[in-house]
């Protein structure tokens, strides 16, 4: 799949354009940078580097190899990563673009099936925990667990714990329906 | 092996491990003094395994999300599009 088919109307300022484009990239982009996960937040180098992404994408011109902003989006979530590195003052110990395993390009394409194997595992959950899931999934990242657990009427650390516990049972049933639901992630 | 050792926090809360990587799950980050979009405030108290572990939760987080939501868009992306429409 070739990103770049969303990349004139990105350039053309469509928000909604760019937030398919985002979801399709965001896991290569993710994965791209695991090499830097012990020396920085990579979820806050990411959206920063997104934000990027969205400024320069008016001047990416497609170089005919395909998913041109992909490509770019990686060298710059990678270099966001770096000046994050060095200003945690994070020594890095060996050149992360070298030393990391090749990350593909390829976009990751929503599966049907596994939506409606978690919406059928999630409906299993014990009340709590389902609400601390649907209030994460609400919140969008949008808001601290501090005021979510406020408005779950939970302490933080037990707002946080069933939070785990959901993710485990979530993970938990989807195997047990056979949903090959960590594929490439393992 | 996580949540063996509790980590008194700046609030005074004792949290361990494994409860503090539940919290850097979350795709909320504030934005810092410089403009920038900030470190999860939880994330510098994780051990580096800590920090590798959250790494890799959050990518099979992100997945779940992504299957859930309607538009197919994690709360990484959601954060994100927030932002630019601010």
């Amino acid at each position: 799949m070739d990103l770049d088919k969303y990349l004139v109307s990105i350039a053309a300022g469509d928000a909604h354009a760019f937030g398919t484009w985002a979801s399709l990239a965001e896991e290569p982009l993710r994965r791209s940078l695991r090499s830097f996960a012990s020396i920085v937040d990579t979820e806050a180098v990411l959206q920063e580097g997104l934000l990027r992404v969205w400024q320069v994408a008016p001047r990416v011109v497609e170089d005919g190899q395909g998913n041109s902003l992909l490509r770019m989006a990686m060298r710059i979530v990678r270099n966001a990563a770096i000046d994050a590195a060095r200003r945690n003052r994070r020594q890095i110990s060996e050149d992360p673009l070298e030393s990391s395993p090749k990350v593909s390009v390829a976009p990751v394409e929503p599966d049907p099936w596994l939506r409606e194997a978690i919406h059928q595992c999630r409906e299993l959950l014990p009340d709590r925990t389902r609400l601390v899931l649907r209030l994460r999934l609400e919140a969008a990242g949008d808001r601290p667990d501090r005021v979510l657990a406020e408005e779950a009427d939970m302490t933080l650390n037990t707002f946080l714990k069933n939070f785990g516990r959901a993710r485990r049972a979530l993970g938990e049933c989807l195997d047990k329906k056979g949903v090959d639901w960590q594929r490439g992630l393992r | 092996m996580f949540g063996q050792e509790r980590r008194r926090l700046a609030t005074g809360v004792e949290m361990s491990e494994s409860t503090q990587i539940e919290e850097v799950l979350n795709a909320y980050r504030e934005r810092g003094l410089d403009g920038r979009i900030a470190d999860h405030p939880a994330w510098h108290d994780l051990s580096v395994d800590g920090r590798i572990e959250a790494f890799d939760e959050t990518l099979r987080q992100r997945r779940l999300e992504q299957a859930l939501h309607p538009n197919g868009c994690s709360t990484t992306v959601s954060a994100v599009m927030a932002r630019i429409a601010r």
